[in-house]
């Protein structure tokens, strides 16, 4: 890893500077060997702490143990792995908050870096470095480390998808379904027709519920993002919706497979059971804006999809809900 | 590096870390030690002694026990109206200002809370010893020296590591974590910091002869070479390159007059020369000084005083002089011209037939002599037409014009063809030189066989040497006798410290001719030089040199040998008065049981007091003990703040970093750790703690 050194006085070293040149100009004036002993010892405590500070951080190794995510507002912690490769001791080694007093010939260690990134996106974060006051506080000297990449995913909203008709559907644990239909359910209110209660999610729950939408459970469960239909004033909230539905998805282990097009050659339905497929779903929405175009499912598919748009999460819209995918 | 006692003390804001006891500690003992090299000087009274009890009382508390406040800042008032005191009292202005530094430095003890405050207790301190130094006194000034020096890179040491870790504190809103601190610090490691100390005092030693510095004792290249950086006591022309301007001061004069000098006077002064020695025979573009005998005096049977004319001088017209002669080499006295009387305390000198003074002794630091000069402005008498003069049969060597060659005698017989006399012929040379000739510090010929031919015919332009060995040569070639002189001229008046500075650059030869009724006669045929240094040049430049140079003179290094001494002798009384003492409650306490039962029952006292401090201390402290914390630290998952032993021990074991078997012996650690914090009995208690860390150490060893 590439690495810039800076060296800068401290105040206790420009006092120390300073004197030492008065001390030489002092000596130089009267002839007082005290006073040059003085001024040199002066000088040399600077040279000497130059050079002891300089080999005391240069030659270290770095590597981020990254690439690193989390999602917008919550905290991220990063690693960054020192390793000590010229047979040397180094004493008093910071980054950001993680102070290290002792760093054996050989050694390698971990730095923890803490930081809070509010909004999605992929950034790099370059304002990490490595400083050291070592031996004597009168340099600060600091080694700049190369840029880390930091996903930042959009920061999970609880929310629940709207009904196209009426109430309010609820994402049911799947734990609690055993027929299979666990998908889009909502609260039975008279005076509908009882036969649309599912009783066999009811009686395992407070209250009646009624299946909006289902998808078996042995069936994959596809949903096409609507990104043509998002704006500006849409799109953060609706990603962090979906986010969270994703999240949801993925701990209950649902086969929950989103349509991934973002390779305009190669688009292909990934599943968010799987952490790597979470991850680079997740990826997408970090980096999606609106307005941008993609492919939509085409019709060669073996079990139907649902849309989600922006109306799927809002609540009391008539147009909202997941809808099936028109084939 | 650190000691657990700061993970204590972190707050929130990190603003106001507040400073460990033992790096508090080590800043007083820095600055105790600072005072033991001005206790080397013997000008400290009483003040070591406060600074060592005022010392010891705060290093026991490891804090200020209480706050000066506004009290700290009257009382620095107070001190600086005693200083003021001292001073005007005729105490040399060091020690006045030592003592000060003393006092302020005590009052800073008290008011040390943070880093800041810390380390300008350690400016102080640097202040005393450079005070110790700027008094150049004696060999115990190492002594104690260097345990300054590594006591002072230890607080700076911890002051730095406490200064970086507050840094990280404001810089960002977590706790520092602080891993790896001194426990675990192998002996390589140590021999790692040696190491870097090593550097250090090579460092050190290099740069000690590596700053520039003037010619002293031989260490300058060329010293035995004139390389017109100077005085020297060599005089060989024809040397390449350009002269050097050499600021090093020589001596500083300072006129002893009551009122003080006029302006008037002072002009005058500005015209005198300073001599130093003469020169005998030239040959091959250099003078020499052989054939000068020289005779030792025994000053100390005239009291120190030397008369250098018999001549009845209007006392109005004698001027007192006290020059102050830095340690140069050569060893020469330099007096001014027209000097009547030379006052010395030196006990011996030696005096050279050509009339210039040396040292046979060279003490430390600079000399300090007297001499009277007479500035009355009498005419030169013209002894009539040179052929009728008749010159000693001691100056015959000083007609002899040495390998000089035909073309000289023919130019000053062309020169000083038009007046007979022996004064006109020394002015008509005396103006040929000055009016047709250019000054110059730059040699542009190589090695020429005759650097004055070379001067006086082909470059027309030369230094002062040049046209003093010029003239020299033509009235030598004219049958008058004559001798070039080095000295310096005395030009440069300080107006801040009522003194001339005379510095390296100053340095000047001049002629000397003899006159039959007046002796040696002094002649300068050196024009003016036209061109000046940036100092000549721009006035307030100068004005700024001579106000710091007369300010660093006159109040720090006006410190003389007799001052030096009366120091080193009060050094030695107080080391026996302590003795004394020493010695006096000892015989007191043998003999007196009651006062012994007393000093037991005051000791007793003591200890019963000290406890109650620690005790109350130990209210004050958080209920987590220093010990357990410090085996906690060791491990690279330490311990939140709000985690509880319990809740960390339950981590540990969730991250694998403790097997689950060994959940009683932690158990039995908190049991400890909470009789400890709530119970009766804390050394129990910690002696119980301590025992199962080293039961749980033993055992992940084992695995």
């Amino acid at each position: 890893m590439i690495s810039n050194t800076n060296f800068k006085l401290t105040t206790t070293g420009k006092i120390i500077a300073f004197l030492g040149i008065f001390l030489v100009l002092a000596a130089n004036n009267t002839g007082n060997n005290l006073l040059y002993l003085l001024a040199a010892g002066s000088l040399a405590m600077i040279v000497a702490a130059l050079i002891t500070a300089y080999f005391n951080i240069t030659g270290l190794n770095f590597r981020w143990e990254g690439p690193f995510e989390c999602f917008a507002g919550e905290e991220l912690h990063m690693t960054i792995q020192v390793a000590e490769k010229h047979h040397r001791y180094r004493f008093d080694l910071a980054i950001s908050c993680d102070f290290h007093g002792l760093l054996r010939p050989e050694e390698t260690t971990l730095f923890d870096v803490y930081r809070i990134k509010k909004k999605r996106g992929c950034c790099k974060i370059s304002d990490v470095s490595l400083t050291s006051l070592y031996p004597l506080g009168i340099f600060q000297i600091s080694t700049h480390m190369e840029a880390c990449e930091v996903w930042v995913f959009p920061q999970p909203l609880p929310s629940s998808l709207s009904d196209s008709v009426e109430g309010i559907g609820k994402f049911k644990d799947s734990n609690i379904d055993f027929s299979g239909d666990f998908w889009m359910q909502r609260p039975y209110i008279l005076p509908e027709d009882a036969k649309h209660i599912n009783w066999l999610v009811s009686a395992r729950s407070e209250g009646e519920w009624v299946t909006v939408n289902s998808s078996p459970r042995s069936e994959p469960l596809k949903i096409w993002i609507d990104t043509q239909v998002l704006s500006d004033a849409t799109i953060e909230m609706f990603l962090r919706q979906t986010t969270d539905l994703l999240l949801r998805a993925h701990e209950s282990h649902t086969k929950l497979f989103i349509w991934y097009p973002v390779d305009r050659d190669n688009p292909v339905w990934i599943s968010v059971d799987d952490r790597h497929g979470l991850t680079t779903i997740l990826k997408w929405f970090a980096e999606l804006e609106p307005g941008r175009e993609y492919s939509i499912p085409d019709d060669n598919i073996a079990s139907p999809a649902f849309r989600l748009s922006p109306g799927s999460f809002n609540e009391g819209r008539s147009d909202g809900g997941i809808e099936r995918v028109k084939t | 590096m650190n000691d657990s006692s700061f993970n204590e003390k972190l707050s929130s804001d990190f603003n106001t870390v507040e400073l460990p006891a033992d790096v508090y500690r080590y800043v007083i003992l820095t600055g105790i030690l600072a005072v033991s090299t001005l206790w080397t000087t013997g000008f400290t009274g009483m003040i070591p002694k406060i600074v060592l009890a005022v010392g010891i009382v705060l290093i026991y508390f490891g804090r200020p026990p209480f706050s000066l406040g506004r009290a700290g800042q009257i009382a620095s008032l107070f001190f600086l109206g005693i200083t003021y005191y001292q001073w005007k009292k005729d105490i040399p202005g060091i020690v006045a200002l030592s003592d000060f530094t003393c006092w302020i430095m005590i009052l800073q003890w008290w008011m040390i809370t943070d880093i800041a405050s810390a380390q300008a207790s350690n400016l102080l301190s640097a202040m005393l010893v450079f005070a110790a130094a700027a008094m150049n006194v004696n060999f115990l000034f190492p002594l104690a020296f260097f345990p300054y020096v590594i006591f002072l890179f230890i607080s700076l040491s911890k002051l730095g590591f406490n200064q970086h870790i507050a840094d990280i504190g404001k810089n960002t809103r977590y706790s520092p974590k602080i891993r790896f601190i001194a426990a675990a610090m192998s002996s390589r490691s140590w021999l790692s910091v040696v190491s870097q100390g090593f550097v250090f005092l090579v460092l050190w030693i290099g740069f000690f002869y590596l700053i520039p510095r003037p010619d002293i004792m031989g260490l300058a290249p060329g010293v035995g070479q004139r390389k017109l950086m100077g005085f020297s006591e060599s005089l060989n022309l024809g040397e390449i390159g350009t002269i050097r301007d050499n600021p090093m001061v020589i001596m500083r004069i300072r006129p002893i007059l009551n009122p003080p000098i006029s302006p008037s006077i002072r002009r005058k002064l500005q015209s005198v020369l300073l001599r130093g020695c003469s020169f005998h025979s030239y040959k091959r573009g250099a003078w020499s000084r052989s054939g000068y005998r020289g005779y030792y005096i025994n000053m100390s049977k005239n009291g120190g005083e030397f008369r250098l004319s018999d001549e009845n001088t209007n006392s109005n017209q004698l001027v007192a002089l006290e020059i102050l002669l830095e340690n140069t080499d050569p060893p020469v006295l330099f007096i001014p011209d027209k000097t009547k009387t030379i006052l010395l305390d030196i006990p011996s000198i030696q005096i050279q037939t050509d009339g210039a003074f040396f040292l046979v002794n060279r003490r430390i630091g600079f000399e300090t002599y007297q001499v009277k000069v007479a500035l009355d402005d009498k005419a030169i008498t013209d002894p009539g037409p040179l052929k009728d003069v008749k010159f000693p049969s001691f100056v015959e060597h000083f007609l002899d014009p040495g390998d000089s060659g035909y073309a000289v005698k023919t130019l000053a017989e062309d020169v000083a063809s038009s007046t007979p006399t022996l004064l006109g012929k020394v002015l008509a040379v005396h103006a040929f030189l000055n009016g047709n000739y250019r000054y110059s510090l730059e040699e542009f010929s190589t090695s020429v066989r005759d650097p004055v031919a070379n001067f006086l015919f082909q470059s027309q332009q030369g230094s002062c040497e040049h046209f003093a060995s010029a003239m020299t040569l033509m009235l030598r070639h004219l049958g008058i006798p004559a001798r070039p002189v080095n000295g310096y001229i005395m030009e440069e008046w300080n107006n801040f410290g009522n003194y001339f500075t005379i510095r390296q650059s100053d340095a000047h030869s001049w002629v000397e001719v003899f006159f039959p009724d007046q002796g040696w006669v002094s002649f300068d045929p050196t024009p003016p030089s036209t061109s000046g240094t940036l100092l000549q040049r721009f006035a307030i430049l100068r004005d700024l040199r001579s106000r710091f140079e007369g300010w660093w003179f006159t109040y720090v290094y006006r410190f003389d040998k007799k001052i030096q001494a009366s120091g080193f002798r009060k050094l030695f009384m107080q080391a026996g008065g302590l003795h004394k003492q020493l010695a006096l409650v000892a015989g007191i306490l043998r003999g007196n049981l009651i006062l012994k039962i007393l000093l037991l029952i005051a000791l007793i006292i003591l200890y019963v007091f000290s406890a109650r401090i620690r005790l109350s201390k130990t209210k004050n402290r958080h209920w987590i003990p220093n010990w357990y914390n410090e085996w906690t630290m060791r491990f690279d998952h330490m311990r939140e703040k709000w985690e509880t032993p319990k809740e960390y021990h339950s981590r540990l074991i969730r991250l694998g970093l403790f097997p689950r078997e060994m959940r009683p012996e932690l158990e039995k650690l908190e049991h400890a750790i909470e009789n400890y914090a709530f119970g009766v009995d804390h050394t129990l208690a910690e002696k119980e703690g301590r025992q199962v860390i080293g039961n749980i150490v033993e055992a992940l060893k084992s695995k």
